[in-house]
């Protein structure tokens, strides 16, 4: 019996001390970094023969320190650590779905990441034959960031043939091609990825990206009235407002301000994307290897 | 017929005597728990859950059976001599190789036994995965099964390694560290093979470490032909001449390694 008192008495203190340390915690925050994982080679050394294993963990880690970075701290994550372990994660499992996938959701809209992003992807292509995610990633890719539609049809068109059944990639290709009305083949993209993303931080991003996109294609059916209503294009986004065609230029939901350019598109100060960081710590890492 | 049924007598002994170790059964609680564990780890992913729950239990079966190894073949050997408890079993009419393969079969069956619990825990596990997934996925049992068939063969390669050390060592601390460096070195020696053959390393790598990585490559079992993880994982065709000679080299490897073993201990002075 008094054995049995001075557990349960022990048991309450770590309890106790359980809750304390979690309140304490959540006052006092130690800054998030993301680790620099040593070359490849050695972690396939380290990991006895569970290659697979270890890239699963690093995606894992990177996941997760995702989630807690952008989602919860809303701080800017470290995006080129991330990439290169990533990076190192499918050079040991190069059949890892989960990287490329993840990948695609974190730097697809980072411009300077593009050319090593579909480098990553062209690898996964190169393991997972069968797989029409990855073409279609890269396609995307081509037509929104590098703006090369004749190499985003060409990717679109590889992933047709993975997956025939699928209507969206005819009426994406045939978009594409025409140049015209970018903003709604970016939705219909974006919206495509989001329907198969179950990750709530990856998930959150893309939704941060529809929305900005979705105002952007409303102020372009505003500015479509305007011209049929007045004869001329607006000089300025204000003009839009002032005919009455809509009430108030929305935010930006990356924090820029809205505005027109010279030859009559909408653009914002955000550039409707984050910052990838300095590209020489990247390079520095992958040589390191 | 009489040396069969000592070198039989001696594997039960010793086969009874590895399911009554501690050792064993706490392991086997940890890879049980590891192994339900399964569908925990599997749901953070992403686009694979079920590939997933099969990485993570096949690794998982590898290293539990590795462990186990690990220390079945430390107490085969080398605890009996150090403690002298074998000296009886010399005495009778049975020859030192007889006792050291009778010892090595219960070895094998210790090894079988553990690697089929384990088995059997995983396919629980990955089929608790692909019930709860939202996408009906078929599992290549067949792949799945040769990767254990894979692990099966490490654990008695490294077995053989262990038997190997014990016979010539006087304390159990040597074979133990001896085995545990085939351990690393045999899953390494393709990669770092690979990795020198890609000509990734830069310029500091000098032709007298390259002839000691080569002969290394040759010279130590390469556990990496026998791994069939990544076939098991993705449902890949695994070739099978390749399955084949993984097989024969498995078999052959730990029977060379016998008989080393057998030569070594029929010449020890057991005083």
């Amino acid at each position: 019996m008094k054995h049995l008192v001075s557990v349960s008495m022990l048991i309450g203190l770590l309890v106790w001390l359980l809750l304390a340390f979690s309140s304490l915690r959540g006052n006092i925050q130690e800054p998030l970094r993301f680790p620099t994982y040593p070359p490849s080679v050695a972690i396939e050394m380290m990991s006895l023969g569970n290659r697979e294993l270890a890239a699963t963990l690093i995606f894992y880690n990177a996941q997760f320190y995702f989630g807690e970075k952008y989602a919860w701290r809303r701080e800017a994550p470290e995006y080129q650590r991330l990439f290169v372990a990533l990076d190192k994660a499918t050079d040991l499992d190069p059949h890892n779905m989960d990287c490329y996938y993840f990948a695609q959701g974190l730097f697809s809209d980072i411009k300077p990441a593009i050319p090593v992003l579909n480098r990553l992807l062209e690898k996964g292509m190169r393991h997972r034959e069968q797989d029409w995610y990855l073409p279609f990633f890269i396609s995307a890719n081509y037509y929104f960031q590098l703006k090369d539609p004749v190499k985003a049809a060409e990717y679109l068109q590889r992933a047709a043939v993975l997956n025939p059944d699928n209507a969206l990639f005819a009426s994406l290709s045939a978009r594409m091609l025409y140049q015209g009305n970018q903003t709604k083949t970016a939705i219909t993209y974006l919206e495509a990825f989001i329907k198969e993303t179950r990750n709530p931080a990856v998930r959150k991003k893309l939704l941060l990206r529809l929305r900005a996109l979705t105002i952007i294609h409303f102020l372009e059916n505003a500015i479509t009235d305007f011209t049929e209503k007045k004869g001329r294009p607006p000089r300025a986004l204000d003009e839009v407002v002032t005919a009455g065609l809509i009430d108030k230029i929305p935010a930006d939901p990356y924090g820029g301000t809205f505005f027109l350019d010279e030859t009559g598109k909408v653009y914002t100060t955000s550039k409707l994307t984050e910052t990838w960081g300095n590209h020489d710590n990247r390079n520095q890492d992958q040589q390191s290897q | 017929m009489h040396s069969l049924s000592g070198i039989w007598a001696i594997g039960i002994a010793t086969f009874k005597g590895g399911l009554r170790d501690r050792l064993i059964q706490s392991l086997l609680m940890a890879g049980l728990f590891f192994l339900i564990s399964t569908v925990v780890f599997s749901s953070f992913s992403m686009r694979q859950p079920l590939e997933v729950a099969i990485n993570y239990s096949l690794a998982t079966v590898q290293i539990l059976t590795m462990l186990i190894t690990l220390f079945l073949g430390l107490n085969l050997l080398s605890r009996e001599i150090e403690t002298r408890a074998g000296h009886g079993v010399l005495s009778q009419p049975l020859s030192r190789t007889h006792y050291l393969l009778g010892k090595f079969s219960g070895l094998v069956l210790l090894c079988f036994v553990v690697v089929f619990f384990l088995a059997l825990c995983s396919i629980a596990g990955i089929l608790l995965v692909k019930i709860g997934g939202q996408e009906a996925q078929s599992i290549g049992w067949t792949n799945f099964g040769v990767a254990i068939l894979g692990i099966l063969l490490m654990s008695l390669l490294l077995g053989a390694a262990s038997l190997l050390f014990s016979a010539l060592a006087t304390s159990a601390v040597l074979p133990f560290l001896a085995t545990i460096a085939v351990w690393f070195i045999g899953q390494n020696t393709q990669a770092v093979k690979n990795y020198l053959d890609a000509n990734l390393a830069d310029q500091s790598i000098t032709p007298l470490l390259k002839v000691i990585i080569t002969g290394a490559y040759y010279f130590f079992p390469n556990l990496s032909l026998l791994d069939f993880k990544v076939y098991a994982i993705y449902s890949l065709p695994i070739p099978a001449s390749q399955a084949f000679y993984a097989l024969a080299y498995g078999l052959v490897y730990t029977a060379v390694l016998l008989c080393i073993a057998a030569r070594l201990f029929h010449a020890r002075d057991m005083l």
